[in-house]
């Protein structure tokens, strides 16, 4: 568990309530505090049909900490039930009840024959951030909601990807995994967006395989899927962004579906093409701009850092100086991840760091010598840092403040083109 | 406020959280005492007053904020963020700050032993990296029910900590009313800065208490207004200092910009300090800026000046309210916001010659009843409903009352079709007489080209059941 945090990077696990308002129709029920949804809110956009405010909740007060707030749970699912227009009810539960010991289980159970179905997630802050809480509400409608069936359909493939609205780009980004699915000949599965939501929820029993594209999150989900449903699962701990990585990519997700090799390379020899002609047009540019950084620092969940180190050094062959990974990683994961790190090409490693101290790696970022202007990606805190140490900076992770994500990504062939964009569009600004 | 104020607002005397009616009805049933306390047996979320006591406080120079509480309860400090390097910009800092904030972290290992040992960390750090004046620690729902003696913490730790260290006790959980949290922090200044301490007197400096979501221009607008009394504005908290904390006692009067802000905290000065002080409306629209210039010039014994100043003010600005006039006679309005604005906001439709058809606000007690009764007096009987928020009353209102001005959190009006738009804006300006004009044709516009809301409407899709409209709004509160 995290210590103490300087310049948080994440939420508490009811944080998780954004994972349920990514899925179409569904509504998270808050059994918390008062003022719990609205600081878990954000500026990045609703669903459009719910956001916090929204939010049914019991807004627990003194009385209820000293006599439970179990009736006014009831009384608050019963009449969401009855207000909100809703297909699918995740009770959420925040410190409060979880701490005096409200029984929710039992009262989640009266519903269990309700109009529609009503599951519960356990999501007190003091037990984890929205990353593992995003696990948890998966987990959930995996445990709760789901059954295993004996109809299995071939080519049927389930994305999962990190945490929506936690990673400004969840839905430019899964939409963009889905097409290169698509173009693989498999039929891709999501359950976050537009237009997906519980339908597809429903199929993922039905799937060949679950695809995890995301360093750790999401991998108990996987093993749980696996456990009931019988699904196999391919992890693909790095985040696609570029060509070199996509094309990895494709080769690893065509091959573990059994999607014929000429077929694969074939679309990797297409893709790169698309992809080479321009950065082929503007390679000049990339090859004359003096200002621009030769070594970087990522200060991001684990997904980005090593998402944007492997792109940043295989695409575009910058040096990457130490990379911070703040999403406090759980440490069954880390020793993997720093793994991946070493997996670089050109027999290139960065060393890479897990820490939640912000106040630490700022410091460190300062007295690193970038051998010029440094190149940060992180998180908003970092501008301040930038603006010490004359650094080029893109706020790629949360909190993402002062640019606008409404479905652009990062993932994939043009996903790498648009980080391009976005890192010389800063690195213009000092005019050589 | 002190002995005997708990900080609670519930504890005072005629103070309803829960409650909707007509507003001939409300005023008649609070004058008979009838008014229940009651509650919703269906709610949406709120505002806990943790973010109020946050808000009142975290753009304090030299200072660092810890929350002693769970990850997620600092989870609304990027907007913080905002306002505060706005601040900033607005007032000319070159190199912006951001504000320095710490979580103790509270785990699932602290709910069981206690998290005091973390918080003596937090403090501890805060103090090597920052070297702050002053140390805030919020309180939240988790230590407060596990228990942790945050004040022993803090005593403990004073006897060798350079920084001032200041407990903000502001446990979401203990009250419903998020204005709480503005007293709740007051409280601490008082036990922990001011010390009942006196200091010698400056003239013609008074006291004004701001909330963050006050914008520097209206900061500006105010202290012009002053000025031209002959008065000098201590301006307290947002953007502020230890030093101008501790010149509070200085001042020979004070005032707020706000009805709910250091309201409390105005009668201590005035038990403790002799300080008299002027609490009258929010100064949005002619009638309010009026009746805040005159109380504030009463206080300090320039009320004829105010006399001849108001005269001037209006001379330059009526003829201008005219033309925006113009553009807004008739149309009706639907007001959702806190209690300053929501009530300020109302009486600003009286400028622009518009009908109020209704009002949500959060709180009801003796200073809204003196607002009800203004407004009872001007429009047709319109309808009150008392809510922090709970947009789905809203809507069911907004659907049946059909306004053509929605003046508030325009999410779900939008998705109506009517055009929509705020008096509360920490970036621009809204009050005084200089604010009046800006905000009447900010309104304007947005009614002359409703275009975005009404494509908006035709395609957005709304978040309740086809039946919830048809039932009586009030339907969940049950006393």
């Amino acid at each position: 568990m995290a210590k103490i945090l300087d310049k948080q990077r994440y939420k508490c696990a009811m944080g998780a309530m954004s994972t349920v308002q990514a899925i179409e129709r569904a509504i998270p029920v808050l059994h918390s505090g008062a003022g719990c949804a609205q600081k878990l809110s954000n500026s990045s956009g609703s669903s459009g049909y719910f956001s916090p405010n929204i939010f049914p909740c019991t807004s627990i007060n003194e009385q209820d900490v000293v006599f439970g707030g179990e009736k006014k749970l009831h009384s608050t699912i019963e009449n969401s039930l009855k207000v909100i227009d809703a297909d699918l009810y995740v009770v959420l539960t925040g410190c409060t009840p979880e701490i005096v010991g409200d029984n929710v289980d039992e009262i989640v159970a009266d519903f269990k024959d309700a109009e529609k179905p009503v599951i519960f997630a356990s999501t007190p802050g003091f037990k984890g951030n929205n990353y593992q809480g995003h696990e948890w509400v998966v987990d959930a409608i995996v445990e709760q909601y789901l059954s295993p069936t004996e109809k299995k359909t071939p080519g049927l493939v389930n994305i999962w990807a990190d945490v929506p609205y936690q990673d400004e780009f969840w839905l430019g980004n899964l939409r963009e995994l889905e097409k290169l699915l698509a173009e693989l000949g498999l039929i891709p599965n999501t359950i976050f967006g537009y237009k997906r939501g519980i339908e597809n929820i429903k199929k993922i029993p039905e799937a060949q395989f679950n695809l995890l594209v995301s360093p750790w999150v999401g991998l108990e989900n996987v093993k749980r899927m696996q456990a009931k449903f019988g699904t196999p699962y391919l992890h693909y701990p790095t985040l696609p962004i570029g060509a070199f990585e996509t094309s990895k990519f494709l080769r690893a997700v065509g091959n573990f579906a059994g999607v014929d090799q000429g077929k694969i390379e074939k679309l990797i020899s297409e893709k790169e093409a698309y992809y080479y002609y321009y950065i082929e047009r503007f390679a000049d540019l990339f090859l004359e701009t003096r200002v621009m950084s030769k070594k970087f620092s990522v200060v991001a969940d684990a997904q980005y850092v090593l998402g944007i180190t492997k792109f940043l050094v295989n695409d575009m062959g910058l040096f990457p100086a130490k990379q911070y990974i703040v999403d406090d990683t759980p440490k069954q994961y880390r020793n993997d991840i720093e793994g991946y790190f070493k997996d670089l090409n050109y027999d290139i490693e960065a060393a890479v760091e897990f820490g939640v101290d912000g106040y630490k790696i700022q410091q460190e970022i300062e007295n690193t010598d970038y051998h010029g202007y440094p190149l940060l990606l992180g998180g908003y805190w970092e501008k301040d840092i930038a603006a010490k140490t004359n650094a080029h900076f893109l706020n790629v992770s949360w909190p993402v403040n002062e640019r606008l994500v409404m479905n652009s990504y990062y993932v994939g062939y043009d996903g790498g083109l648009k980080l391009i964009e976005d890192i010389y569009s800063v690195v213009k600004t000092r005019f050589n | 406020m002190g002995e005997i104020y708990s900080g609670i607002r519930e504890s005072r005397p005629h103070t309803f959280n829960d409650l909707g009616d007509t507003s001939q009805n409300l005023e008649q049933d609070f004058n008979k005492g009838c008014l229940k306390k009651a509650d919703r047996s269906f709610a949406q979320g709120l505002q806990c007053q943790q973010i109020n006591s946050m808000a009142a406080l975290m753009s304090l120079d030299d200072a660092v904020f810890i929350a002693h509480s769970p990850q997620g309860c600092i989870g609304c400090t990027t907007m913080a963020t905002d306002v505060f390097r706005v601040g900033q910009a607005h007032r000319g800092v070159k190199l912006i700050k951001n504000p320095r904030i710490i979580v103790s972290n509270i785990d699932q290992n602290d709910v069981v032993f206690g998290g005091e040992k973390k918080l003596q960390e937090a403090i501890t750090y805060a103090g090597e990296r920052y070297d702050p004046k002053l140390i805030f620690i919020f309180t939240s729902c988790a230590s407060g029910i596990i228990g942790d003696d945050v004040d022993a913490v803090i005593r403990d730790l004073q006897q060798t900590n350079k920084a001032l260290l200041i407990p903000i006790h502001c446990e979401g959980f203990k009250s419903k009313v998020c204005a709480s949290g503005f007293d709740a922090a007051f409280i601490s200044i008082t036990k922990y800065i001011l010390n009942k301490e006196k200091i010698e007197k400056i003239p013609n400096l008074i006291n004004l208490f701001a909330p963050t979501t006050v914008s520097y221009k209206d900061q500006l607008e105010i202290e012009r207004m002053l000025a031209t009394l002959g008065v000098e504005a201590n301006y307290i908290p947002f953007y502020s200092s230890l030093e101008k904390i501790k010149k509070i006692p200085a001042a020979v009067a004070s005032t707020s910009i706000c009805k709910v802000f250091a309201d409390e905290f105005m009668q201590e000065l005035a038990d403790v300090y002799d300080i008299p002080f002027s609490h009258t409306v929010m100064p949005i629209g002619v009638r309010n800026t009026d009746k805040w210039f005159r109380g504030i010039a009463k206080i300090v014994g320039k009320a004829s000046e105010a006399e001849a100043i108001i005269e001037q003010e209006h001379a330059r600005v009526l003829p201008e309210i005219e033309k925006i006039r113009k553009r807004l006679q008739g149309k009706k309005v639907f007001i959702c916001g806190g209690t300053g604005r929501s009530f300020a906001a109302a009486a600003l439709l009286e400028d622009f010659g518009m009908e109020l058809v209704g009002l949500e606000t959060p709180t009801y007690d003796v200073d809204a009843q003196l607002d009800i009764e203004y407004l009872n007096g001007i429009h047709k009987n319109f309808v009150v409903d008392i809510a922090n928020m709970q947009p789905f009353e809203q809507i069911n209102l907004v659907k049946r009352l059909k306004p053509d001005v929605f003046i508030g959190v325009p999410t779900w009006a939008a998705r109506l079709g009517i055009p929509t738009t705020h008096v509360l804006d920490m970036k621009r300006p809204t009050m005084g007489y200089d604010g009046i004009l800006y905000l009447g044709n900010k309104i304007a516009d947005q009614v002359d080209n409703p275009g975005f809301n009404v494509k908006l409407a035709k395609h957005a899709r709304l978040p309740y059941r086809e039946s919830w409209y048809t039932e009586n709004p009030f339907k969940y509160i049950e006393g």
